[in-house]
C-alpha cells in the first residue's frame, strides 16, 4: 500500500462511523522502490489528494521529513517539493502492517502490501 | 431438411443431374408472400461434400465406448416383450414423464432427489434376460461391476431427453445403454463448448466412462428423424425414428443415496442473510479456488473498455471495483489508479503485477465519498443475489465518485444474442478460436511491423499466454489429455471431411435464431427435468446448473468453471485425467434488456450517461450529479 492509496481509504464503512479518515496506519515493514518521476502526474494528481492526511501518513511510516506542514499556495512547487511528494507518494509502500479506523479501533491488516478492508456482516452499516 | 434450419443437402447420382437442377431450380418460386419482398424463392449452391456437422461425429467424446450389434435382434424382439409398457402396472415402478416411459428395476431411481435409495430395493431386480450379454459385458473389461440398477426408458418418435450428468455419486462409472428398436442420435456435450453427435444404432451398447461419464452431458434432441450415413454408402440421407427403448444399466456406488455437499441444491435467497450466505459460497470460496486459473484466462481488455478509461483527463482518480488480474488497471497509464477484488488470490496476482489494490466488497467501499474521478466494475454486480444488493453495490459506486465523475458497469445479459449475433460466450470455443486464428492471421503482419507501443502491452505480453482471449465469459475450456481410451467403431463416411470453414460459419450465422439451442439449455444431474418436481419444491427456487454456451432459460443461475488442477482434486473414480479436474459452481444473475437502466434509474444522484450491448453484456456509463 503506497500513500497515494492510504489517502483514498477510509472507515466510513463501519456502522456508526461518520467519517473514518486518515486510517492510522501501524507499519512493521516499509520499503521503498525507485518509481520513475513525473512531474506532471504529482501536479494533476496532488489536488484529488488530502495533504493534511498524507503529512499524518508519511509521518506514520517514518518519511515525512522533508515533507512541509502544508503546501505552498503557488501552483508551481519547486522540483524539490514535487520529488519529495513523488517520494512520499509512489515510492514508499507499506508492505506489512495494519490500519487502525479513527473512530472505532477496528483493524485492518496489511499484507504483502494489500490492506484487508473486509467487514463482518454485522460491521456493515 | 435439417431440423430448425433453412437449408437442406441434396445429392445427385450424377454431376450433370446436379446441373440440371441448379440451372432449373435456382430463383424458383416456392412460395409467394403479401408482397414480393416476402416471396420464397429457392436457391441451389454446389458443395464439394456437407458439413461436418450435419451427420453423426466420427470422433467419440474421450471414455465413450460404442459396440455394434451387441445383442442379437432375437434377443431384442425378447427384452422389449419383457419390458411391455402397454400393460402399465401401477405398483411403483412404472411411471410416465412428459416426453418418454420410464420403468425402472432393482433401485427406483427417484427423480426428485436425483439419487436411489439403497434400503430400498425393488422387488424386481434386473430381468434375467439380461444375464447373458451383461456376463460377457463384464467378463471382456467393458465394465468392471455386474449392474445392480436398469432404468428402462421408451421413447416416442419426437421425445428427447434434456442433457445430463448421471449423478456421479450415485453410480459406479461404467454406465451401459442398449439400444433396441429404433436409432437415435446422442448429444454430447463439454462445459467448454464441444459437442459430438453420436449414432446409436439399434441393438448397439453404449458405455459411459471416464470423462465422457463424468464430464461430457449426454441427452437427446426430441426429433422424428435423424441424419445418418447412407446405408448405401456415399452420403448421408434421413431417418425416420421409430419407437426407442433404452436399457441403461448402472451399479450403486458405495455413496448412493448420500447427497454430497457440492451437489447439495442451493436455492434463491429470502433474506439478506441467505444472500450473503449464497455468495459466500458461490461466489466468493469459488474465485479464491480458481483465481490462478481464471487469471490465466483474463489478458486482453475489452476494446470499448480499454475506450472509455483511454479517454479520461490524465491524472484522474481510477478506482476498479472487481479488478481481478488488473487487466485494466494498465490501459491508461496516465491514470492514478487503485485496484479492489474481493478475492485475496486475485488481489495478490495484481499486487504482484504492480498494482495498488485492495481487498473489500462493493457492497462496502473503503473509499472517501466523493474522491473518485472514474468507476470501473466490471463483471461484478451480476454475481449480487438480490435485487437490493445489486441496486446498493450501485450506489456505493455513485457514493464514491466525485460530482461529474463517471463509472463504467458491465454485467453479463440473459441476451446471448443480438441482431442475429452470437456473443463470443454463446459461440463454441472451437468456433471462436477459429475465428482468432483467422483474425491472428490477418494482423499478423501488422503486428510484425509495428513495435510494441507501450510498457503495458510488454507487461501483458510477458506475463501472459500469446492467445488472447476477447471474452471475459469464454473462459472454461479445459484440455484433456490425450490417448484415453477410445474405440469408434462407426464408420466414416466420405462427407464427414472438413467443411470449408468458412462457408459452415455463414450457414450457421444466417440460421442462428432464439429458441435453437431450447432443448439444450438444462443440465440436470440425471433424468429429472422431464419429471414432476413440483413436490419437493419448497417455497424457494432452486437453482438450476446452467450449460455452458448456451442460452440462457433462467437469471438466476449456477454456471460452472472447469478447473484443472496440477494435482490434488481426486474424483471417484480410476480415469487419471479426472483426478485433474474439479468443477466450480458460480452464481450468476444475468440482467435483461433494460434491467440495468432501470436499477440505476432507482438511484439517487446519478444518471445514465449512455446504455449499450458489448458482446453479451448490459453496459451503462452513469455520471454523479
Amino acid at each position: 500500500m503506497k500513500l497515494l492509496t492510504h489517502n483514498m481509504l477510509t472507515s466510513n464503512i463501519i456502522k456508526g462511523v461518520t467519517k473514518g479518515f486518515p486510517l492510522v496506519i501501524n507499519p512493521s515493514r516499509v520499503e521503498v522502490q525507485e518509481v520513475d518521476f513525473n512531474p506532471d502526474f504529482i501536479t494533476r494528481v496532488l489536488p484529488k489528494l488530502d495533504f493534511t492526511a498524507l503529512k499524518q501518513a508519511a509521518t506514520q511510516v517514518g518519511h515525512a521529513d522533508k515533507l512541509p506542514e502544508a503546501l505552498p499556495e503557488t501552483a508551481d512547487f519547486g522540483e524539490d517539493l514535487q520529488k519529495t511528494l513523488h517520494h512520499v507518494l509512489l515510492q514508499v509502500e507499506v508492505l506489512e502492517g495494519e490500519l487502525v479506523c479513527p473512530e472505532t479501533g477496528r483493524k485492518f491488516p496489511i499484507s504483502n502490501g494489500i490492506p484487508n478492508m473486509l467487514l463482518n456482516e454485522d460491521e456493515v452499516s | 431438411m435439417i431440423p430448425q434450419k433453412p437449408y437442406c443437402f441434396v445429392c445427385y447420382n450424377e454431376p450433370k443431374a446436379a446441373a440440371t437442377a441448379k440451372e432449373k431450380l435456382t430463383g424458383h418460386l416456392l412460395r409467394e408472400g403479401k408482397d414480393p419482398s416476402q416471396n420464397i424463392h429457392l436457391y441451389l449452391f454446389f458443395v464439394a461434400s456437407a458439413p461436418s456437422h450435419v451427420s453423426p461425429s466420427s470422433e467419440l467424446p474421450p471414455g465413450l465406448l460404442l459396440f455394434e450389434e451387441f445383442i442379437t435382434g432375437e434377443m431384442e424382439q425378447k427384452l422389449l416383450k419383457r419390458i411391455s409398457f402397454e400393460e402399465h402396472d401401477v405398483e411403483a415402478k412404472g411411471s410416465s414423464l412428459k416426453h418418454r416411459e420410464v420403468k425402472h428395476f432393482g433401485y427406483e431411481f427417484k427423480y426428485g432427489i436425483n439419487n436411489v435409495d439403497p434400503s430400498e430395493p425393488l422387488a424386481e431386480g434386473i430381468p434375467k434376460e439380461c444375464n447373458e450379454f451383461l456376463q460377457r459385458a463384464v467378463e471382456t473389461r467393458i465394465v468392471a461391476h455386474f449392474p445392480d440398477q436398469l432404468t428402462v426408458n421408451k421413447y416416442l418418435p419426437g421425445q428427447g431427453i434434456p442433457p445430463h450428468v448421471d449423478t456421479p455419486s450415485a453410480f459406479e462409472d461404467g454406465i451401459m445403454s442398449l439400444s433396441c428398436g429404433s436409432q437415435v442420435i446422442m448429444d454430447f456435450r463439454h462445459p467448454d463448448g464441444r459437442h459430438l453427435s453420436v449414432l446409436l444404432p439399434p441393438r448397439s451398447l453404449l458405455v459411459m466412462t471416464g470423462e465422457s461419464r463424468y464430464i461430457w452431458s449426454h441427452g437427446i434432441t426430441p426429433r422424428k428423424s435423424d441424419i445418418i450415413p447412407s446405408p448405401a454408402g456415399g452420403g448421408l440421407t434421413l431417418a425416420v425414428r421409430g419407437t426407442r427403448t433404452s436399457f441403461t444399466f448402472r451399479k450403486l456406488s458405495a455413496t448412493a443415496g448420500v447427497i454430497p455437499t457440492d451437489e447439495k441444491e442451493s436455492f434463491m435467497p429470502k433474506t439478506d442473510k441467505e444472500a450473503s450466505a449464497l455468495e459466500s459460497q458461490h461466489v466468493h470460496s469459488v474465485y479464491e479456488e480458481i483465481a490462478d486459473h481464471f487469471s490465466d484466462t483474463r489478458h486482453k481488455p475489452w476494446p470499448q473498455i480499454a475506450d472509455f478509461l483511454r479517454a479520461q483527463q490524465p491524472g484522474s482518480v481510477l478506482v476498479d471495483i472487481g479488478c481481478g488480474n488488473g487487466k485494466y488497471l494498465s490501459v491508461n497509464p496516465h491514470l492514478c489508479k487503485i485496484g479492489s477484488d474481493r478475492s485475496e488470490k486475485l488481489a495478490g496476482i495484481c499486487k504482484h503485477r504492480g498494482f495498488q489494490v485492495f481487498v473489500a466488497d462493493v457492497l462496502a467501499i473503503p473509499v472517501r465519498s466523493g474522491s473518485v474521478d472514474v468507476g470501473l466494475c466490471i463483471a461484478v454486480i451480476h454475481h449480487l443475489s438480490t435485487k437490493v444488493r445489486r441496486k446498493q453495490a450501485i450506489e456505493e459506486l455513485v457514493r464514491i465518485l466525485r460530482p461529474g465523475g463517471h463509472v463504467l458497469i458491465y454485467v453479463w445479459a440473459q441476451e446471448q444474442e443480438k441482431d442475429n449475433k452470437k456473443s463470443k460466450y454463446l459461440k463454441s470455443c472451437r468456433e471462436y478460436k477459429q475465428e482468432q486464428k483467422q483474425d491472428a492471421e490477418k494482423h499478423q503482419e501488422q503486428d510484425q511491423t509495428s513495435a510494441r507501443k507501450s510498457s503495458e502491452s510488454e507487461l501483458e505480453s510477458k506475463n501472459m499466454p500469446k492467445q488472447n482471449q476477447i471474452s471475459d465469459e469464454c473462459d472454461n475450456s479445459v484440455e484433456f489429455g490425450k490417448g484415453n481410451v477410445h474405440r469408434d467403431n462407426l464408420k466414416t463416411t466420405e462427407l464427414e471431411h472438413n467443411f470449408n470453414g468458412l462457408c459452415a460459419r455463414d450457414i450457421d450465422d444466417s440460421s442462428a435464431n432464439p429458441g435453437t439451442l431450447h432443448q439444450t439449455g438444462e443440465l440436470s444431474f440425471d433424468d429429472s427435468s422431464n419429471s414432476n418436481l413440483s413436490q419437493y419444491r419448497t417455497d424457494s427456487k432452486k437453482l438450476q446448473v446452467h450449460v455452458n454456451r448456451t442460452e440462457f432459460k433462467e437469471q438466476d443461475m449456477l454456471v460452472p468453471w472447469q478447473l484443472k488442477k496440477a494435482s490434488g482434486v481426486e474424483m471417484k473414480t480410476g480415469n487419471v485425467e479426472l483426478k485433474e479436474c474439479q468443477t466450480f459452481h458460480r452464481y450468476y444473475h444475468v440482467f435483461k434488456q433494460g434491467e440495468l437502466d432501470s436499477l440505476c434509474a432507482e438511484v439517487t444522484g446519478c444518471v445514465v450517461n449512455r446504455s449499450y450491448y458489448d458482446q453479451g453484456n448490459w453496459c451503462v456509463e452513469l455520471e454523479k450529479c
